[in-house]
């Protein structure tokens, strides 16, 4: 019993357990004092998010772009960096999927589909390819610089769908992609394309970059002690640009894939919030990609449960982002954990020693 | 006509919220905390004055519970930061996420509206007339007839400055960011300091809140902090970390904002280009800052390298 608890795993299990609940309790909280039942309340979101075919696809279909988002979260952090832009990179990927999805026609599917993917990616790629030079060149911070290009991104893209790309007289919004563009979708009435599929792989994909390649193994050094993998022979600086690099690339995806497999057509602020959304999943995962794709379904099932209690009970869903934002407070706080356990481990001693 | 006083008089409006959030950061960093939490406090902040001044009908007890409000989330950022060692800019991060989704939440919860509130019954703050200032031809229009807030924060700039370097607390709580372990050594208990510029950060971060809802505007609208508290951490860089510095640099990105929303009622050209500029303005002079400094480096390890070569000869 003592080996399976000293295990990191479990360790780390229980401790998004215990900051799952703790957040809730604090959830019930704020339910309370707004006139809600904090458990009829779970109730519904947890029906809504994961029980019936259509509701747990649907609950799919939210943690798509969050996968893509977390990856890209979780590539960032792994290199030691924050990149706080993905929103901006996710955004900037979407529209070029846009562009390219009506713009060219008469493609094979298979074709278009994948040229307007790579064009997102290379598009999320090179938006957080610039603060990931300057960081390297001029040393600017990161933080700063990512959130600005945030701000521009989403200026410049609200630029294009007002004029040039802008089909409607009524919204801003471009027009619809071809056919040939589109991801398919996985079954009736819900959203679920098979953008997912492309989800699982690169989970898998990013699980393997991380963990069993060179370029992972510097990541992680770079991450954890820059001057020692200076010292190790591990570039750094290149490092540090492919970090920002493959952030950017899985951002641009996922933006890319939302508006293919989802949408259909670039509409002015569809995405708003999934990038911070991805770096709350991210958090949850505790940065491992494997970790993400269920983070990001669990996420993903309480916003879309969300929606339903929205309609039945008309109580905010951001009810839900405030909630998980708790939960990060809590899994951050490591130490939290490490004062409980060690008040556990003290009391089987003082129990051991008395026997 | 681009340039009149009318342009200088909303330069320094807009430079308000943004100089708080500075000081807010300023006050932080000295203390060896990067505390981009602030845009989140902010945010929170502005939503609290609102519903402060809406439901007692007077803006300066919205002011007052917007600054506890504001505190709230700078003790949750103490607590968990300080005390729990949860790493600094996650949790930043996490609070800014945490006051992004809770006052959307609140916003429809309590008052059943999303996107923006505003109303008639809330009160918004009035103008000040300076007694003799006023009637000063062009200094009078210049520097009087704003909120109570900008004038505020005008004292709290000098305030600031004399608290860092003239007091004893303001001199300890540089040494805890210069050096933690040499002044703990001196006997200062850091984190108490720690805890002690983050609390005071919260409550500034609502002086600057509640003047973009109450001030600025009448009315909260969802994400109204708009990046202010990073303008307010970049103006702190700008400013090189002194109080005066960042005021100055808040009001260049005051100016820029102010020129960019002039520019806007023109309709010259494409709103989004201007809605940019202030953002645009940041990058670039971020990098201007980091490429001086790069070059000063270059510099004295060139010197460094002449002093060698001429003590070996």
């Amino acid at each position: 019993m003592k080996r399976l608890l000293d295990n990191e795993t479990i360790r780390g299990l229980i401790m998004v357990l215990f900051s799952v609940i703790l957040a809730m309790a604090v959830g019930s909280l704020v339910m309370l004092i707004n006139g809600y039942q904090p458990l009829k309340v779970y109730l519904t979101l947890f029906k809504g998010a994961f029980f019936g075919k259509r509701n747990f696809l649907t609950s799919l279909q939210r943690a798509t772009p969050l996968v893509f988002t977390s990856l890209a979260a979780i590539f960032a952090f792994r290199t030691g960096l924050f990149n706080l832009g993905i929103e901006g990179q996710f955004l900037i990927g979407a529209v070029i999927a846009t562009f390219i999805g009506f713009t060219i026609s008469g493609l094979n599917p298979v074709f278009h589909v994948l040229l307007a993917l790579c064009c997102a990616v290379a598009a999320g790629a090179i938006w957080a390819f610039i603060p990931g030079l300057l960081k390297v060149k001029l040393k600017t911070d990161e933080v700063i610089i990512t959130i600005m290009f945030n701000y521009l991104a989403r200026f410049g893209v609200s630029y294009l769908v007002n004029y040039p790309l802008r089909e409607s007289a009524v919204a801003p919004m471009t027009p619809q992609i071809k056919p040939s563009a589109e991801l398919v979708r996985l079954a009736q009435g819900t959203q679920l394309n098979t953008g997912f599929f492309i989800a699982l792989f690169m989970v898998l994909l990013a699980a393997f970059l991380l963990s069993r390649t060179t370029l992972g193994f510097g990541m992680r050094n770079v991450g954890l002690a820059p001057r020692f993998a200076l010292f190790g022979g591990i570039p750094v600086n290149k490092t540090i640009l492919m970090g920002m690099l493959l952030s950017g690339a899985f951002a641009g995806l996922g933006g890319g894939i939302e508006v293919l497999g989802v949408y259909r057509r670039f509409m002015e602020d569809f995405s708003s919030g999934l990038g911070f959304d991805g770096i709350l999943v991210a958090l949850l995962a505790k940065r491992n990609p494997l970790g993400a794709l269920f983070a990001a379904i669990f996420y993903g099932g309480l916003k879309s449960g969300a929606m339903v209690l929205e309609w039945t009970s008309d109580i905010p869903r951001e009810l839900i982002g405030t909630i998980v934002a708790i939960i990060i407070f809590f899994m951050a706080a490591e130490s939290i954990f490490d004062f409980i356990w060690n008040l556990g481990n003290s009391r089987v001693k003082a129990v051991t020693k008395e026997a | 006509m681009v340039f009149d006083l009318e342009l200088i008089r909303s330069t320094l409006r807009l430079a308000t919220p943004i100089a708080f959030a500075g000081l807010a950061t300023m006050l932080t960093i000295q203390a060896g905390i990067v505390n981009i939490a602030v845009e989140g406090m902010m945010l929170v902040g502005a939503f609290v004055a609102v519903v402060g001044s809406y439901y007692t009908g007077s803006a300066i007890i919205g002011v007052i519970l917007s600054m506890l409000g504001s505190m709230t989330l700078a003790f949750i950022f103490a607590l968990f930061s300080l005390k729990w060692k949860a790493h600094i800019i996650i949790m930043g991060i996490a609070i800014n996420i945490f006051a992004n989704y809770l006052t959307v939440y609140l916003l429809r919860a309590i008052f059943g509206v999303a996107g923006a509130f505003s109303s008639p019954d809330l009160k918004g703050l009035e103008m000040i007339k300076l007694p003799v200032i006023d009637n000063v031809p062009i200094l009078g229009s210049l520097v009087s007839g704003y909120s109570i807030l900008v004038y505020i924060c005008w004292i709290l700039v000098l305030l600031s400055h004399i608290f860092l370097y003239k007091t004893k607390l303001g001199i300890h709580l540089r040494a805890v960011g210069e050096n933690p372990a040499a002044a703990e050594v001196m006997g200062i208990r850091c984190n108490e300091m720690r805890f002690f510029a983050v609390m005071a950060s919260g409550a500034l971060a609502g002086l600057g809140g509640s003047y973009l809802s109450l001030g600025h505007l009448t009315m909260f609208t969802e994400g109204m902090s708009a990046g202010r508290g990073f303008m307010g951490l970049a103006a702190t860089i700008f400013g090189m970390f002194t109080p005066i510095g960042t005021f100055l640099g808040s009001i260049l990105f005051g100016l820029f904002d102010s020129i960019s929303w002039r520019l806007q009622g023109m309709q010259i050209m494409p709103v989004q280009f201007l809605q940019m500029l202030p953002y645009a303005i940041i990058v670039i002079i971020l990098m201007t800052i980091s490429f001086r400094e790069k070059w000063v480096r270059a510099m004295t390890a060139k010197a460094n390298r002449a002093a060698l070569e001429k003590a070996e000869e």
